[in-house]
C-alpha cells in the first residue's frame, strides 16, 4: 500500500498517525542498532516480572518500535497498554495518579477481555467494595444505585471508568482520591497483584505484559516524584511491565537512583545520518528515505529531494513524515506531478523557520558551540535544546549530539548577528 | 526570552518582512496549501498564523470556499469554553469529516496548550480536520508549551498582512438571525464566539478580561482599532450567551466595535456590527432602535454592494439586515411590511447563493403567514424551508421549522400530526443547546394537550417551559407560557387562579410590544368574566382585544374574538348584535379557511332564526 499520486502522499504521510496493523507492517522500517531484538530476547527468555524503562526522542518511533515488539511477541505475551497521560489527564502527575491508573486500567481491560472469570468475580467484588463504598461517600452525585451493589463485572468495570473520568475533570476528586489511594496504598497494590494473578493463571502459558506510555511527556518534576522517589511502589506489580520515560531525566543526576529499582533500560537512538566525525553514515541515510518509499512510489520524488528532506529530518521519522507531506503540497500547489528539489527546499524552509523562532541568542551560540564538538552533556540548556529539537542526539559508535540539520545553513550567520549586537551593547 | 535576531524574525512571513504584494501572495499560497492538505487528508491538523483578525477572518472566509464542499465548523474558544475535544465529539457528520476552524479567544494559550498536549492522543482518533487560529506570540507559546501536540501537526500556514485598507476589509456577515418567537421560534444560524451558558464567573473573568484588553489596545501611541473592534464584537457575543441574556450590553457593546471598525476603516465590518446591534435590540425588544441601526447598517450594504469592487459578503449582509427588519415589523405585528422584506431578503440570498439564508427566508415567510391565519400558505413555506434546511444540515433551522409546521396542523385541529412534529423538533432542540426553541416547543405540546382535554399533562409541559424561558430572559414565551396556564387553570374552573396568571402575562405581553399575545390574553380574560357571569366586563375586555387583531391582521384570532363576543351579546339579549358579529365571523372563516366554518354558520343560522322567530 503505497501513495500512487501526490494526493494520496498527502494523506499517507500524518505524522500523527502511530503505526498498527496493515500500515505497521507494510510501512515499518527496520533500523539498525535497535534495542528491540534485545529487548525481545531478554523479554522471552527471563521468566521474572522484569521492569524496564524505554526512551527515546519525541518523534523517533517509541510507539511505533513498541507496536513492532507487540507483534512480535504476541505469541507468548498478551499485552495490556495504556497513555497514563490520557487517563489521568495530568501533566503534573503524581505517583497516586499512576496507580490509580494502573488500578483501573488493568482490572477492567482483564475484565473486558474476559481474562478473569465469573467464578472468581466475588473476591474481586470484595476487593474493591471498599473503594466503592467509599467512592459514593466521597464523591456527591455519583450514581452507581446503593452501597453494596457492585455484584456484577460490567458494573465494577463501570465503576472504574467512572472513577477515571471523575479524576481526569474534577481536582477536587483526584485531590480526595489521591489521600484515599496513599493510604490504602499496600492493599491497592495486593489488589492489583491478586488481578494480574487471576489474569496470569487465565493466558498460561503466555504471560501478561503492561505497557505504559505517555509517562515520557511528564513534567521534569513528576517524573522525578515518580521515578525516583515512589520507584519501589510502581515496580512493585507481579507483571513485565515497560514504562516510557523523559529523555530530560536520563541526563540528570537522578538517574543513577531511578535505575537501580528498575532492571534495565532501553535507549531508542534516532537514525544517525553521520558519524561523530562528520562522516555521513549512508546505511541510515538509505533507511530514512527507505521510510519515504515504503509509503510512496518512488516516481513521486526527485531522488535528490528526497536525500534533501531525509538529510533535514534530522534521522526523526516523524520529522521527515512532515516534510514529505508538506512538500507534496508545494508540489500540487504548483500543479506537478512529482516532489521536486525546490518543493524539499520550500518544505525544509518552514522546517527551519519552526525550529528558528523559538530560539534565543544564548541557544544561538550554544548551538553553534555544540555543532563545533558534538558532545552530547546533561547542563539544563543543552536538555532545553535537545527538548525543542534544535539539538539532536544520537548513538553510533558513541553518544553524541548535533544541531538539527536544517539550521546548519543559519548558524554561521545568525550567531555572527548575535555577536554584532552584544559588541553594541545588548538588546 | 532574549531579543531574537532580527534575520531570524525575517524568516517568518509577517507584514514588516514584506511587502503587501508579497504578503498577499503568501496568503494565497498559504491558502492553497492548507485548504488542499484539509481537502486530501482526514484528521490533519494545521497551524494558521495570522497577523491581524481581520485578515484571520477574510482567510476563514476563503478557507471555508476552498474547502467545499466539505463543511466548514466555526468556533471561538473562549476561556472557560467547553474544550477542543467536547466541540468536536458534538460535531456531528454524515459522510466525510468537516473542518473546524478553531479560534482562540481570551482564552489563556498555556491553557490550551497544556490541554492539546494531553489529549493530543483521544483527538487524533476523530477524523475532524483541525485548524487552529493563532497569532505569531501564540505560535510560539503553543510551540514551548505543547511540543508533543505541536510535533504532531501537518503544517504550520503563515497569513501575514496588517488590517486590510478602507473598503477591502470582508468580515462576513453572520448568514442570519431572526426573533425567537415564542411560537415562531425563527431560524438562528449566525456565527458566534462559543461560550457555553452556566458558568458565569468564568464570563465575567472573560469580561474582565476583554474591558482590560481594551483599555490597553486604546492605550497604544497608536491604537489598534481593528483590535479593538474584535473585542468589542467578541463582548458583545459574551453578552448575549449569558443567563438571562444581556441584550441591552450586548447592543451597546456592538456599536462599540462599530464605531472602533469606522475608525479603522473597516466598513463591512462596521456595517456587521450595526447589523448585530439591530438584532441585539430587537431581542432586548427595542423596536426603534432596532429599526435605527438596520437602516444604517443598510444603508453602508448598500454603498459597498454598489461599488465596483462588491463582495457576496455585502450582498448578504444586505439581505441580513433586510431579514431582521422583517422580523423587526413582524414582531411589531406589521405582517404584509415585513413579507415585502422578507421577500427581498430571498431573492438576494438565492442571487449569493447562500442556501441557509434562504431556508431562515422561507421560515420566517411562512411564520408571517401563519401569523396571518393563512395557514395553507404558510405550510408551503415551512416545507420549502424544511428541505433546505436539511439540504444545508442545519439543525437549528430544522427544528425551528419542525415546531412550526407543529404549530400549524395544531391550528388546524389535526392534533396528532402537531404532536408528531413537535416531538420531531425537541432532540434536534436540545441537540444545539437552544432553550428558547426547546421552551417553545414544550410550550406548544403543552398547548396540544390542553386541547385535547388533558389539563395535568398540558400543565406539566408548561411549567417545564417556563423555567427556560425565565432562564434565558425570554418574556415574550414566558408572556404566552403564562397565558395557556391561565387557560388551564379556566378550564379546571380555578377561575381566580386563571385571573392571577393572565394578569402577569399581560404587562409582559405589552413589554415586549407582542399585540397578538396581549389581544390574546384579553380575550381569554374576557372568557373568564364571562363565564364568572361578568358579562360587561367581558365586553370590555373583547372590546380592547380586537382592535390590537386588527392591527397585527390577524383573522383567525379575530374570528375567535368576534365569535365569543357574540355569544355575549346573544346572552344579554342583543341577537342583533350577535348577528351582526357572527356574520362577521362567517365571512373571516372563509376568507381564512377555519375549520370552525360550519359550525360558525349554523350559531349564525340559530341567531337568526330566533330573531326572526322574535320578529
Amino acid at each position: 500500500m503505497k501513495a500512487i499520486n501526490l494526493a494520496q502522499v498527502v494523506e499517507y504521510f500524518d505524522p500523527k498517525e502511530i503505526l498498527r496493523g496493515q500500515h505497521l507492517r507494510h510501512w515499518f522500517v527496520q533500523r539498525t542498532g535497535t534495542p528491540r531484538q534485545r529487548l525481545r530476547i531478554a523479554l522471552q527468555t527471563q521468566r521474572d516480572p522484569q521492569k524496564i524503562l524505554f526512551v527515546g526522542h519525541r518523534g523517533a518511533g517509541k510507539s511505533t518500535e513498541l507496536n513492532k515488539l507487540a507483534e512480535e511477541i504476541q505469541d507468548s505475551f498478551h499485552i495490556i497498554g495504556f497513555d497514563a497521560l490520557t487517563v489521568t489527564g495530568r501533566s503534573t502527575m503524581r505517583y497516586e495518579d499512576l496507580m490509580l491508573a494502573l488500578s483501573t486500567q488493568v482490572t477492567r481491560q482483564c475484565i473486558d477481555q474476559g481474562l478473569i472469570g465469573r467464578p472468581a468475580s466475588e473476591p474481586l467484588r470484595e476487593g474493591w467494595q471498599s473503594l466503592a463504598d467509599w467512592w459514593r461517600r466521597t464523591v456527591a452525585g455519583f450514581s452507581l444505585g446503593t452501597p453494596g451493589e457492585v455484584e456484577t463485572m460490567a458494573s465494577l468495570s463501570t465503576l472504574l471508568g467512572e472513577i477515571e473520568i471523575g479524576v481526569s475533570q474534577s481536582a477536587f476528586t483526584r485531590d480526595q482520591l489521591n489521600a484515599f489511594v496513599d493510604r490504602e496504598m499496600p492493599e491497592l497494590v495486593r489488589r492489583l497483584n491478586w488481578v494480574i494473578g487471576q489474569a496470569q493463571q487465565h493466558l498460561s502459558p503466555k504471560r501478561l505484559l503492561l505497557v505504559v506510555e505517555g509517562l515520557d511527556k511528564v513534567d521534569l518534576e513528576a517524573a522525578r516524584h515518580i521515578f525516583r522517589d515512589h520507584a519501589p511502589t510502581i515496580t512493585a506489580l507481579q507483571a513485565v511491565m515497560i514504562y516510557t520515560f523523559p529523555l530530560a531525566l536520563r541526563y540528570s543526576d537522578d538517574y543513577q537512583i531511578v535505575r537501580r529499582s528498575f532492571d534495565r533500560d532501553v535507549y531508542l537512538p534516532n537514525f544517525p545520518l553521520r558519524h561523530p566525525d562528520g562522516a555521513e553514515d549512508e546505511q541510515d541515510r538509505d533507511l530514512v528515505g527507505q521510510i519515504a518509499l515504503n509509503r510512496m512510489e518512488a516516481s513521486l520524488v526527485d531522488e535528490a529531494a528526497l536525500q534533501h528532506m531525509a538529510v533535514a529530518s534530522g534521522g526523526i521519522p516523524a520529522e521527515l513524515v512532515k516534510l514529505v507531506n508538506n512538500a507534496a503540497l508545494y508540489a500540487l500547489e504548483r500543479n506537478g506531478d512529482a516532489i521536486g528539489m525546490n518543493d524539499a527546499r520550500n518544505a525544509v524552509r518552514d522546517l527551519r523557520r519552526e525550529l528558528a523562532a523559538n530560539l534565543t541568542l544564548a541557544e544561538w551560540r550554544l548551538l553553534k558551540t555544540r555543532h563545533g564538538d558534538r558532545k552530547l552533556s546533561n547542563e539544563p540548556e543543552v536538555q532545553q535544546l535537545l527538548y525543542k529539537g534544535a539539538l539532536i542526539e544520537y548513538s553510533n559508535d558513541v553518544q553524541w549530539c548535533d544541531v538539527q540539520p536544517a539550521l546548519w545553513s543559519l548558524l554561521e550567520y545568525y550567531v555572527e548577528e548575535a555577536d554584532g549586537q552584544l559588541a553594541d551593547g545588548g538588546r | 526570552m532574549d531579543s531574537l535576531p532580527t534575520a531570524v524574525a525575517d524568516l517568518i512571513p509577517s507584514s514588516a518582512a514584506l511587502s503587501p504584494a508579497e504578503a498577499l501572495e503568501t496568503r494565497a499560497s498559504s491558502l492553497r496549501r492548507l485548504a488542499t492538505l484539509l481537502r486530501l487528508a482526514r484528521g490533519a491538523w494545521a497551524l494558521a498564523v495570522y497577523e491581524s483578525g481581520d485578515v484571520r477572518r477574510q482567510m476563514v472566509d476563503e478557507l471555508r470556499q476552498a474547502v467545499a464542499p466539505l463543511e466548514l465548523v466555526e468556533v471561538s474558544l473562549l476561556k472557560g469554553a467547553p474544550d477542543p475535544l467536547r466541540i468536536v465529539r458534538g460535531i456531528d457528520h454524515d459522510g466525510e469529516a468537516p473542518v473546524v476552524s478553531f479560534h482562540a479567544v481570551g482564552r489563556q494559550v498555556a491553557d490550551l496548550a497544556g490541554y492539546l498536549d494531553l489529549q493530543r492522543d483521544v483527538l487524533a482518533g476523530f477524523p475532524h480536520r483541525l485548524v487552529f487560529w493563532v497569532d505569531q506570540h501564540d505560535r510560539s507559546q503553543l510551540a514551548r508549551r505543547a511540543p508533543n501536540f505541536y510535533s504532531r501537526l501537518s503544517g504550520v500556514f503563515y497569513f501575514p498582512g496588517a488590517p486590510a485598507a478602507p473598503g477591502q476589509d470582508a468580515r462576513q456577515p453572520a448568514s442570519l438571525a431572526t426573533t425567537a418567537a415564542p411560537v415562531h421560534a425563527s431560524s438562528a444560524v449566525r456565527r458566534r464566539p462559543y461560550l457555553p451558558t452556566g458558568d458565569e464567573r468564568q464570563r465575567v473573568q472573560l469580561i474582565d478580561f476583554l474591558h482590560e484588553r481594551i483599555r490597553a489596545l486604546r492605550d497604544l501611541p497608536r491604537p489598534d482599532f481593528a483590535a479593538i473592534g474584535d473585542a468589542w464584537y467578541d463582548l458583545a457575543g459574551i453578552f448575549e450567551t449569558a443567563l438571562p441574556r444581556r441584550w441591552l450590553e450586548s447592543e451597546a457593546a456592538y456599536l462599540e466595535a462599530a464605531r472602533a471598525y469606522a475608525a479603522a476603516g473597516m466598513t463591512l465590518a462596521e456595517a456587521e456590527a450595526r447589523y448585530q446591534a439591530g438584532d441585539a435590540a430587537l431581542r432586548a425588544y427595542d423596536h426603534q432602535g432596532a429599526l435605527n441601526h438596520l437602516a444604517a447598517a443598510l444603508a453602508t450594504y448598500r454603498l459597498l454592494a454598489e461599488s465596483p469592487r462588491a463582495t457576496p459578503d455585502a450582498v448578504a449582509g444586505e439581505a441580513n439586515v433586510l431579514s431582521v427588519q422583517g422580523d423587526v415589523l413582524s414582531a411589531s405585528g406589521q405582517g404584509r411590511d415585513a413579507l415585502a422584506r422578507y421577500q427581498e431578503a430571498l431573492g438576494l440570498f438565492r442571487s449569493v447563493s447562500d442556501r441557509a439564508g434562504e431556508a431562515a427566508t422561507l421560515n420566517n415567510i411562512g411564520a408571517v403567514y401563519d401569523d396571518l391565519g393563512e395557514k395553507q400558505q404558510a405550510l408551503d413555506f415551512y416545507n420549502q424551508a424544511l428541505s433546505l434546511h436539511r439540504e444545508v444540515g442545519n439543525k437549528a433551522g430544522e427544528a425551528t421549522t419542525l415546531n412550526n409546521i407543529g404549530g400549524v396542523y395544531d391550528a388546524l385541529g389535526e392534533k396528532q400530526q402537531a404532536l408528531d412534529f413537535f416531538n420531531q423538533a425537541l432532540p434536534f432542540y436540545r441537540q444545539v443547546s437552544d432553550r428558547a426553541g426547546e421552551a417553545t416547543t414544550l410550550n406548544n405540546i403543552g398547548r396540544v394537550y390542553d386541547d385535547l382535554d388533558e389539563k395535568q399533562q398540558a400543565l406539566a409541559y408548561y411549567n417545564q417551559a417556563l423555567p427556560l424561558f425565565r432562564q434565558v430572559g425570554n418574556k415574550a414565551g414566558e408572556a404566552t407560557t403564562l397565558n395557556n396556564i391561565g387557560r388551564v387553570y379556566d378550564a379546571l374552573g380555578e377561575k381566580q387562579q386563571a385571573l392571577e396568571v393572565y394578569n402577569q402575562a399581560l404587562p409582559l405581553h405589552r413589554q415586549v410590544g407582542n399585540k397578538a399575545g396581549e389581544a390574546t390574553t384579553l380575550n381569554n380574560i374576557g372568557l373568564v368574566y364571562d363565564a364568572l357571569g361578568e358579562k360587561q366586563q367581558a365586553l370590555d375586555f373583547y372590546h380592547q382585544a380586537l382592535p390590537l387583531r386588527r392591527q397585527v391582521g390577524d383573522r383567525w384570532g379575530e374570528s375567535i374574538t368576534r365569535y365569543n363576543m357574540a355569544v355575549v351579546c346573544a346572552d344579554l339579549g342583543d341577537l342583533a348584535g350577535a348577528e351582526a358579529q357572527l356574520l362577521l365571523v362567517v365571512a373571516l372563516d372563509e376568507a381564512i379557511g377555519h375549520p370552525d366554518l360550519a359550525s360558525d354558520r349554523a350559531a349564525l343560522a340559530r341567531i337568526q332564526a330566533r330573531r326572526a322567530g322574535r320578529g
